[in-house]
């Protein structure tokens, strides 16, 4: 380590604020899997999504209504709304019903199947994906599940899936018809009031971080839905496509690695949640961990951020 | 997890903050931080801002405030390595300074040697040999059998161990020779504790080589005369007040010493017989 310089300037931290904010995303377009060269990336901020940025789950259990003191009826209605939702919106516009049973852990995963042929034809609805399923008898028409032509098919999914996301991600408006687009706004603007602005002061720590480093999302929700929540719940600007992972199947300390021996470890991770799975898993990394348990929580980290100490 | 109101940071979020900090080598930052932290001594005795007070203080060079802090508070064994570290990095850098030159292996060694772990960063383990506890095991068991190994058998330990020959050699030499020493200070502790003996006889195993250890015995002993000291016994048991109790057969038996010169042990135990019975029953 050597001795310090009495002024402290030649810091590494001091050189980062010189760098143009919009550098780290800018990076964050590079797909899973190459090594990131951004010599000025000292931090990544893995989120936790339920629970931490957003109200979801708790709401649909009672959990939440009960630990602040909130309506459970009225917590559990706008729950199920929401997960209404989530759920129309990843059937419909994110193959959910062809995915549910592969979904994978990141959206380029099956990259290496693609063909890259272009798509803005290509009708996904009757390209015998998914049908009466696997080794088809005769007449089928079906693809045969697992093989190279359902796998070029399963690609082609997340490619339009990216697609989507980055169309739509500003504005998922877009994609719902007028009087869910309405519904929507007013279910966000309730589970606003009752949650606190709970939301909204977790952006305010998401948009401080993207302006300086990086944001990553590991949930243990499948990463379809997980996509749909991201897009509704607005922070499709916050978390570039390639930055989510899902949980799922292979777990948050599976998750941590991959994100580790994708960014290196010259980085600095910061694991957030509101407990459990990231927490052990965190542990097993020796990331630090930033509990989130309460609003102060999420305003304690948006001071710490802004003074600088994380 | 104390709240303190007017600071906002709970002792779990200071800690947090302390880590972040020192992974990412933000030591400066870090130092503001904990100068801002609130006079609380909770706060000050958790670990991670200790280890953090640890790691600022090194960083600006102040040592006497490193090894107190290493030295005060016992550290979980996960913070062991990176403490340890640090404690030996402050000593080489100021053995370094003393010096004024560099240190190499073995003045490393000497300020390890004079400056051991602390047992608050160090559980008393042995610190790493150079070859694999394996090896040493297998070594170890050989020499207990045999201490002298032919080359071939060298051979065939240096393949069990993965070491080479020559390493196998010297591993056995230097196992010899520290036992070696090993017993002849063991020996001489024991002399010294029976018969009070001057140190002229001594021979300190860093001392000459081989030859002196290998010829031992005979140097150890020392070059007194027995049928002098036996005589010198009596002498001293007779002058003894206590002594008048004894029978004149002691002193009978004295006389016939000088015709019995050249057996010194039958002479003591003759002589010493009678009296030392005689003593026991004086004692019950």
């Amino acid at each position: 380590a050597g001795m310090a310089l009495p002024t402290g300037e030649s810091d590494q931290d001091e050189t980062n604020r010189k760098n143009p904010p919009g550098k780290a995303k800018g990076k964050a377009k590079k797909s899973d899997g190459s090594q990131s060269t951004d010599n000025d990336l000292e931090r990544i901020f893995l989120w936790d999504l339920d629970e931490t940025i957003i109200i979801f789950h708790s709401l649909l259990t009672g959990s939440f209504a009960q630990k602040f003191g909130k309506d459970p009826a009225t917590v559990l209605n706008l729950g199920l709304q929401m997960e209404e939702l989530i759920f129309e919106l990843a059937d419909t516009h994110l193959f959910f019903n062809d995915l549910e049973e592969c979904d994978q852990v990141h959206v380029d995963d099956v990259a290496s199947d693609d063909n890259g042929q272009d798509l803005s034809n290509y009708s996904f609805s009757s390209d015998g994906f998914s049908g009466p399923s696997a080794g088809g008898g005769p007449g089928s028409t079906s693809t045969v599940q697992g093989g190279v032509e359902w796998m070029r098919k399963l690609a082609f999914r997340y490619r339009r899936l990216k697609e989507i996301y980055n169309g739509f991600k500003g504005n998922v408006g877009g994609l719902l018809s007028p009087m869910k687009r309405d519904l929507l706004l007013r279910l966000r603007s309730e589970i606003e009031t009752i949650t606190d602005a709970w939301l909204s002061t977790a952006l305010k720590s998401l948009l401080l971080i993207q302006g300086r480093c990086m944001n990553v999302l590991v949930t243990t929700t499948q990463l379809v839905p997980a996509l749909a929540k991201v897009l509704l719940y607005g922070l499709g600007d916050v978390f570039p496509v390639e930055n989510i992972y899902s949980a799922t199947k292979i777990g948050k300390e599976s998750c941590f690695e991959r994100i580790i021996s994708r960014f290196g470890n010259k980085v600095t991770y910061v694991v957030i949640g509101d407990g459990r799975d990231e927490e052990f898993a965190a542990k097993q990394h020796n990331m630090p961990f930033w509990r989130i348990s309460s609003h102060g929580d999420l305003i304690s980290l948006h001071q710490a951020l802004e003074l600088d100490f994380l | 997890m104390s709240m303190l109101p007017s600071f906002g940071f709970t002792q779990e979020q200071v800690a947090c903050v302390c880590e972040v900090l020192q992974q990412g080598g933000n030591l400066e930052r870090l130092g503001r931080f904990l100068w801002s932290l609130p006079a609380c001594d909770h706060l000050h005795k958790n670990e991670s801002v200790l280890k953090a007070k640890a790691v600022v203080a090194f960083h600006r060079g102040n040592f006497r405030e490193l090894y107190k802090i290493l030295e005060s508070h016992q550290f979980s064994p996960h913070n062991h390595p990176k403490l340890q570290q640090l404690w030996l990095k402050a000593h080489y850098v100021e053995a370094e300074k003393l010096r004024g030159r560099p240190l190499g292996a073995v003045g490393k060694y000497r300020v390890r040697r004079k400056f051991p772990l602390p047992r608050t960063i160090w559980d008393g383990e042995e610190t790493s040999y150079c070859f694999k506890e394996k090896s040493r095991g297998v070594l170890r068991e050989w020499y207990t059998h045999n201490p002298y190994p032919s080359p071939r058998e060298k051979r065939e330990l240096a393949e069990a161990t993965g070491l080479t020959t020559t390493q196998v050699s010297n591993w056995f030499k230097n196992r010899r020779q520290r036992d070696r020493a090993a017993e002849a200070k063991e020996r001489e502790n024991s002399e010294n504790n029976n018969t009070g003996a001057n140190k002229q006889n001594q021979l300190s195993p860093l001392d000459g080589g081989k030859s002196l250890m290998s010829s031992s015995e005979d140097e150890f002993s020392p070059p007194q005369s027995p049928d002098q000291n036996s005589v010198l016994l009596l002498q001293g048991n007779m002058s003894h007040p206590g002594a008048s109790a004894y029978s004149m057969t002691g002193l009978g038996a004295a006389q016939s010493v000088h015709g019995m010169q050249g057996h010194p042990h039958q002479l003591q135990d003759s002589l010493l017989g009678p009296l030392t019975s005689s003593l026991v029953d004086l004692g019950s």
